[in-house]
């Protein structure tokens, strides 16, 4: 279980977590979401122990993380660069690692690697971005830690590579209850892997629920109505959007469904249709509103 | 799926620290290799070569005492000799570089064992892992120390075992006679390689402190470089502005810099050089009686200041300690991760750079130095500005700035020159803190010395100078600081063209010298007490009397001469008369001479400038060490005794 309350974490008074509480059940496949500097990176530095919140508090199973070593064997953090690792081995590297958790599984490492098709003598620094990033997480994956932080972790791995990696984590999971946190920006393998998500922006949580529940709550309606509409005429309805097509409206809302429908449906539409929306496009929408707007550029 | 239960995770204060030690020392291997290298080159390399210099410097040496060799056996044993020299001189020249290498190299081990404090992705790698403070910075320091300091004292313990085969083979071959010169040498040389050894683990200790303040690497690897340097520099400068800004100071050696070489490891190394330099120079084949008796011992190894390097070593460390376990790992990437360090680092090389030029447009203006001209202070203030401002602006750019915000390291800039000027004010202006005011008490002082004189000018027919020349006779010392009592210690209207000047080696190694200009009556009131019997008779003859009583001492000759006009013709006979020991007794020479000094006052020594009869030259001998002596004296026309003792040996020769 991963509790965060309160935790302000600051770059040159900055706030770059403002405020942020958070909980995370163990065993889950937690998918994090966010702009560029939302902060996604740093609230994984606070939960790997790396920083300390400039206020509130980082707990994992009850304990704080920062400078516990024995907290801290229970975590594993991959983050978005591996050049740490570049005068490396594949085998200095599970080496290294076997040194300091001692529940890596030698067994289980080979059972990983032997999926993929790295070079175990050659330095890290003659890899390419996406072995690299294969070889630590097998490493990750084989130190059987209960908790696994991985920031872009599908960054640079082709289609193949990512199922491939994929299914390791999900077999984890299945096999040690493993919680993995996970940031990325491609929404689809969010979509995919996790059971959870959070959205944060500019240092807050946007939200924080379960997936199927945010794809619940933010959905598409096509519309059509005699006379003109504006966003205005959908008073008591959370319009995260309003687009336009001839004589169809296409709204945005977030609201539980029967109590949206029952609104638009007051205005007497000619037409009512919903259509789920991908977590893309929920991000987009609900960035749109925060003012993180794409449409700014056109 | 199963849900982690909540656990109480203790944290353990050394938490794999095997491990994590291994992994580092792993990380550092090039440099254990280079560090291994040099420490192999130094001493080990250079004890080899001169061993081997000696082997064959002392069969030659045989074969000229054996005095029954062929040629070519000669010619043989040259020309490995001089090949010997030749490598000896090599290894030498290798080994200073690898000693230099040394302690470069320990820079950069620590450098790259505590690469977390400047390096993001090392901060990812390391914090991550499963250790905690305690684990990582003893770790980290023990490995730079077995990748360090463990070749290094390895290669010092050798150099030891070589430097004392060295030294007995040595004292075989130079004879008895310089078997001094040989013990001073070997326990310089031993002194030195504990001192690189010493300054090699204080510059752990200090690199750490400053790399655990920087966030970048540039800043990481240049600042503590810079640093090392100037503390050096600003602590020696301001010894040297506050002691001669003192009232009264002067004739200081280079032993006013002596305490620089406890706090910083390149003043450890430089100080031990100066020493070394002013030793072999100008001791070691001294044998005059010096006001300075040259001690062979390097100032670190001085208690005072030995303590202090090992204290802060230790405040080193512990800063370092306190300041990676505060500081915030996100700043990392920034050039410093304490704020206030941007305005202190790039301060403290200003003010190693400004100490001198502030000093030179202030000292004038000091009460001490009134008579200094200020003409040259506009140029000096032109140079303290531009040169500061530039190399401000260099650390700025090695800091990572862009100027974007240009005004701020203006205004940084000029503060800094601004503190530096008041900080050289203070050493300036502060009359030695107190320094001007003392005067040692008598059981700290070792040796003294004191001379009072008078403007030759405006005295030409008087004796005005007088001395007591290196006493370590304890009343003659209480004597002396009594005297010292009596001067004013800051300027006095009256003072003219007397002047005293005082000086002490006091028991600590440190030499104390003071000059002052002193009023006629104060002048009349010294040389009234100073002026003794006592004290005339052993400032010109206890030389003589001590040279007679060393073991092997024989009087040579003795030369009887008239000199000059005022000689009283009636001793003209006595012009260039040589006499032997049988002819003059030197010691009844000596006895007469007593006898004379009891009428001795100031006015007899004041009215008597060189009113003399003739002279005399004793050549002392000494039969083991060979050395040889002239004892040069004018004899007196108030001497009577000693001139009726002279007139008896001229008639008995006669």
């Amino acid at each position: 279980m991963i509790e965060i309350k309160n935790a302000v974490m600051q770059f040159d008074e900055k706030n770059a977590l403002d405020g942020i509480t958070l909980s995370i059940p163990a065993g889950c496949a937690y998918g994090l979401l966010g702009s560029n500097g939302a902060g996604k990176s740093t609230l994984l530095r606070l939960l790997s122990g790396i920083y300390k919140p400039a206020s509130g508090e980082v707990l994992i199973d009850g304990n704080v993380v920062f400078d516990n070593a024995a907290m801290k064997e229970r975590v594993f953090f991959i983050n978005d660069e591996t050049a740490q690792f570049n005068n490396m081995t594949l085998t200095d590297m599970k080496n290294y690692f076997k040194r300091f958790y001692g529940t890596f599984s030698e067994e289980l490492w080979q059972k990983l690697y032997s999926t993929l098709n790295l070079p175990l003598k050659k330095r890290l620094s003659t890899f390419s971005k996406g072995m690299k990033r294969q070889a630590v997480v097998i490493c990750g994956i084989a130190c059987k830690t209960p908790y696994l932080f991985l920031d872009e972790a599908f960054d640079g791995l082709d289609p193949t590579m990512r199922i491939i990696v994929k299914q390791m984590l999900i077999d984890a999971m299945m096999d040690t209850g493993l919680t993995v946190i996970f940031s990325s920006h491609n929404l689809g393998e969010i979509d995919e892997f996790c059971d959870r998500v959070g959205l944060l922006h500019a240092g807050k949580v946007v939200f924080d629920r379960e997936l199927d529940s945010v794809k619940g709550s933010v959905f598409k309606i096509q519309t059509a109505f005699d006379a003109p509409v504006t966003k205005d005429s959908f008073a008591g309805i959370d319009v995260l959007h309003t687009e336009n097509t001839g004589s169809i409206t296409h709204l945005i809302v977030r609201g539980e469904r029967e109590e949206v429908r029952a609104a638009v449906e007051k205005l007497s539409p000619k037409l009512y249709d919903e259509v789920p929306l991908s977590l893309e496009e929920i991000f987009i929408y609900e960035m749109e509103v925060l003012g993180y707007d794409s449409s700014k550029l056109g | 799926m199963t849900a982690q239960s909540s656990v109480n995770l203790q944290n353990k204060p050394f938490y794999k620290f095997l491990p994590y030690f291994l992994t580092k020392l792993r990380f550092l291997r090039p440099q254990m290799i280079m560090t291994g290298i040099f420490a192999l080159l130094s001493y080990p390399l250079v004890g080899f070569f001169v061993n081997m210099w000696l082997d064959a410097g002392i069969r030659v040496y045989e074969l000229r005492a054996s005095q029954n060799y062929a040629a070519w056996e000669m010619q043989n044993a040259m020309n490995a000799a001089n090949m010997a020299q030749s490598l000896a001189t090599m290894s030498i020249v290798i080994g200073l570089i690898c000693l230099v290498g040394l302690f470069v190299f320990t820079f950069v081990t620590t450098l790259r064992a505590f690469r977390y404090l400047y390096n993001k992705n090392a901060v990812d790698m390391d914090y991550a892992l499963p250790v905690n403070h305690n684990t990582r910075f003893f770790a980290d320091l023990a490995a730079v120390f077995t990748t360090s300091i463990i070749p290094h004292f390895i290669s010092v313990i050798i150099g030891v075992i070589f430097t004392n085969v060295i030294s007995e083979k040595a004292k075989v071959y130079v004879g008895a006679m310089n078997i001094e010169i040989v013990e001073t040498l070997t326990s310089i040389v031993l002194q030195c390689m504990f001192v690189g050894l010493f300054a090699c683990f204080m510059q752990i200790a200090f690199s750490l402190l400053m790399i655990s303040t920087s966030g970048r690497k540039a800043v990481a690897a240049v600042f503590p470089v810079l640093i090392n340097i100037a503390i050096p520099i600003i602590h020696a400068l301001a010894l040297f502005i506050t002691e001669n800004n003192t009232y009264g100071s002067s004739s200081y050696g280079e032993t006013i810099f002596y305490p620089a070489t406890a706090t910083s490891p390149v003043g450890m190394l430089a100080i031990s050089v100066l020493f070394c330099i002013n030793f072999l120079v100008g001791g070691l084949y001294s044998n005059s009686s010096n006001l300075i008796k040259l001690d062979s011992t390097l100032p670190i190894w001085r208690v005072d200041y030995l303590v202090l390097a090992i204290l802060l070593t230790i405040i080193f460390f512990v800063g370092a300690y306190f300041l990676i376990k505060f500081r915030r790992n996100e700043r990392v990437g920034n050039a410093y991760v304490f704020k206030g360090m941007s305005v202190i680092i790039p301060g403290i090389v200003v003010l190693a750079m400004s100490l001198p030029m502030w000093n030179m447009v202030f000292a004038p203006l000091a009460k001490s130095r009134q008579n200094n001209s200020q003409n040259d202070a506009m140029a000096w203030i032109m140079g303290l500005l531009i040169s500061t401002f530039i190399v401000y602006v260099i650390l700025e750019l090695i800091s990572g700035k862009a100027f974007r915000k240009f005004h701020l390291t203006v205004a940084k800039w000029a503060g800094s020159v601004v503190v530096c000027a008041g900080i050289t004010a203070v050493f300036v202006f502060s009359n030695g803190f107190g320094k001007a005011e003392f005067v040692p008490a008598p059981d700290k002082v070792a040796c003294a010395y004191v001379y009072v004189m008078g403007d030759y000018n405006k005295y030409p027919d008087k004796n005005t100078s007088f001395s007591i020349y290196d006493t370590t006779d304890k009343d003659t010392i209480t004597e002396i600081i009594e005297l010292h009592k009596k001067v004013p210690k800051y300027k006095t209207e009256d003072a003219s063209d007397f002047e005293i000047s005082l000086s002490y080696l006091l028991t600590s190694g440190e030499l104390v010298s003071r000059n002052y200009l002193i009023s006629h009556e104060l002048y009349s009131e010294i040389m009234t007490e100073i002026v003794t019997p006592e004290n005339w008779y052993e400032g010109n003859f206890g030389s003589l009397e001590r040279a007679l009583d060393e073991t092997g001492a024989e009087v040579g000759q003795i030369i009887l001469g008239e000199i000059n006009d005022s000689s009283d013709p009636k001793y003209s006979a006595a012009n260039e008369v040589y006499l032997k020991p049988s002819e003059f007794d030197v010691n009844r020479f000596l006895e007469a001479i007593r006898k004379d000094s009891e009428k001795m006052n100031f006015e007899l020594y004041w009215n008597n400038r060189e009113k003399y009869v003739c002279t005399a030259e004793i050549i002392i001998r000494n039969k083991t060490t060979k050395d040889k002596h002239t004892y040069h004296y004018f004899v007196e026309g108030w001497m009577e005794n000693t001139i009726a003792f002279i007139e008896n040996c001229v008639t008995s020769q006669a």
